[in-house]
């Protein structure tokens, strides 16, 4: 069987201001939304949704040091999404596998 | 580590673009090949639903919505890719003469689409250069 589809993760993904905020805690390693704040054209508390978003999906992880949260990258999800895309593209092959067995024994059509 | 947002492949089939039309749409062919019952009302908006008999898994039903009926050259609906998950995806035959029959190519795109509840049309613009953004990402952390 397949295992559960990451709609998480493309989810997260589907929206550009989130995407930009992965790509910059993965450009920065651990950061916070106050440093990413400064990097962006939106207010922290936007920051802080997406952010929150991201981690729903397990794509960054927050941890408390002091005063702030710091977030990191958490590569697995993406790599478990591709994977998932993989496993529907295998199940084409089949069909197209059985397609193809399909037309071959098909008799030709008389009109 | 890219993830695509779709599934390409194309094959050579041995028999002319009729009959591997009919395969994609005639309900009983379609049957032989996908591994559900399907059942379809062959038209644009049209519906196509994928039965499971429970023999290969949980038995249920798979509603998609034909978007193009073209034949013998095209044929698209979109539908749940599979029973576990809610995005919805476009999956798009395409049949050309070939010399030895028929090239038929298909594509199923849109994994990484916004699930219909927060699908708008500002959104929607939005959402295509994912693929490349998320490319690149990939590019920087394989070098890294």
């Amino acid at each position: 069987m397949m295992r559960e589809a990451p709609d998480a993760v493309f989810t997260a993904l589907a929206d550009p201001t989130r995407r930009r905020v992965l790509r910059l805690v993965a450009e920065r390693g651990p950061t916070s939304a106050t440093l990413l704040e400064r990097e962006m054209p939106v207010t922290r508390q936007a920051i802080v949704k997406h952010l929150v978003v991201l981690s729903r999906a397990g794509l960054v992880t927050g941890q408390r040091t002091g005063q702030e949260v710091r977030y990191g990258l958490v590569r697995e999800p993406l790599d478990e999404a591709s994977e998932w895309i993989a496993e529907v593209g295998s199940r084409w092959d089949e069909r197209l596998a059985r397609l193809r067995q399909v037309v071959l024994d098909q008799k030709p059509e008389r009109s | 580590m890219e993830v695509p947002d779709s599934i390409e492949r194309e094959l050579i089939l041995p028999v002319p673009p009729a009959r591997v039309w009919a395969a994609l749409t005639r309900p009983d062919q379609l049957s032989a090949w996908f591994g559900t019952r399907a059942t379809i009302d062959l038209r644009p908006g049209g519906e196509v639903v994928f039965t499971w008999d429970g023999s290969t898994g949980p038995s249920g039903t798979n509603h998609g919505v034909i978007e193009a009926v073209e034949p013998p050259n095209r044929f698209a609906f979109r539908w749940q890719s599979s029973r576990d998950t809610a995005q919805m995806t476009l999956v798009e035959f395409t049949l050309q003469p070939h010399p030895e029959g028929t090239r038929l190519r298909l594509v199923e795109s849109g994994f990484a689409s916004l699930p219909p509840e927060l699908r708008d049309g500002c959104h929607e613009s939005n959402t295509r250069g994912w693929q490349r953004e998320l490319g690149e990402l990939a590019q920087y952390l394989a070098v890294r």
